[in-house]
């Protein structure tokens, strides 16, 4: 806990700095758009980590499905980090959604379309919303097998996020990398897009790190209370 | 394609003078502003979230 962020969160806020900076102050206005563009540098990042977080909840998921029985040990360590990573991709999807919307309001004119990256973006949003919210507030023994059922489900949404500015041509603007010859940005604002995601895939990592050990430090304290409970209501019987 | 380096003097006085009527160009104002609004948003959150993290570690010590 005290190494992740001594060493981890002061690595991230540097590398996000670099960013900032890079992104405020060096890189060049774009000509069409104007400062606006600049919402680029914090929201793609954000996304594509909205977009890499889900796979790490979905391999934990899986882990946790199939080690439930064989190995306890592990599944638990499973489920920490499906929680700590569900968690993390609600915040970096809200964010994307929220800085989408700001950008869009001063270059489309409206806040909102039914377009197809924005509906399976929301719908992803949903999904680990839902998610976070049957971990909450159910309760029983099969909380965590059917949050890692979910889990599956979301992820089949996550390359259908992906590729929906590919298969569809609607309003949201077609891809920036890999989108073709016509694709890219200038030289001169990679620097400051590439920090930044470096800066948040860093700052996402560390969250993940902490609440993972938040999360199994409760679940030890959780099984210490009922080890207790147990050795109580035995020598009660007794 | 980008056109020239951002953030000047001038931007900077745009930060001293946040009020939308201050400025002939009202979009320029709107995107200055959605910026500002967008870079705070996303900090907000994400130092939001860090400090439940440490809170959740605070009580548990308890």
């Amino acid at each position: 806990m005290k190494r992740t962020l001594s060493i981890g969160l002061p690595i991230a806020l540097i590398i996000l700095a670099l960013g900032f900076w890079q992104a405020i102050f060096v890189a060049p206005t774009e000509a069409t758009m104007g400062n606006i563009q600049r919402i680029f540098y914090y929201h793609v990042p954000s996304n594509i980590m909205g977009l890499l977080f889900p796979y790490v909840n979905f391999s934990a998921s899986i882990v946790y499905l199939f080690t439930r029985r064989s190995n306890p040990l592990r599944a638990q360590a499973a489920d920490a980090l499906a929680i700590a990573s569900a968690e993390m991709t609600v915040v970096f999807v809200s964010i994307g959604l929220a800085t989408g919307m700001l950008w869009a309001k001063p270059v489309w004119g409206i806040w909102w379309t039914w377009d197809a990256r924005l509906t399976s973006c929301l719908v992803l949003w949903l999904i680990y919303v839902s998610y976070l919210l049957l971990r909450r507030f159910t309760a029983g023994g099969q909380t965590q097998t059917l949050a890692a059922v979910l889990s599956v489900f979301a992820a089949v949404d996550v390359p259908i996020v992906y590729m929906s500015i590919r298969w569809w041509r609607t309003q949201h603007p077609s891809p920036v990398f890999f989108g073709g010859p016509n694709s890219g940005i200038d030289p001169a604002m990679k620097p400051a897009f590439f920090l930044n995601l470096a800066g948040w895939f860093v700052w996402g990592v560390v969250l993940v790190a902490l609440r993972y050990k938040l999360e199994r430090k409760r679940q030890t304290m959780e099984q210490d209370l009922t080890l207790q409970a147990l050795e109580a209501s035995l020598e009660i019987q007794q | 394609m980008p056109s020239a380096r951002l953030f000047h003097v001038e931007q900077f006085s745009i930060l001293l003078r946040l009020f939308p009527s201050a400025f002939a160009n009202v979009g320029v104002c709107m995107n200055f502003r959605h910026l500002v609004i967008a870079y705070c948003l996303t900090w907000g959150v994400q130092l939001s979230y860090l400090s439940l993290i440490l809170m959740g570690w605070r009580r548990l010590r308890k």
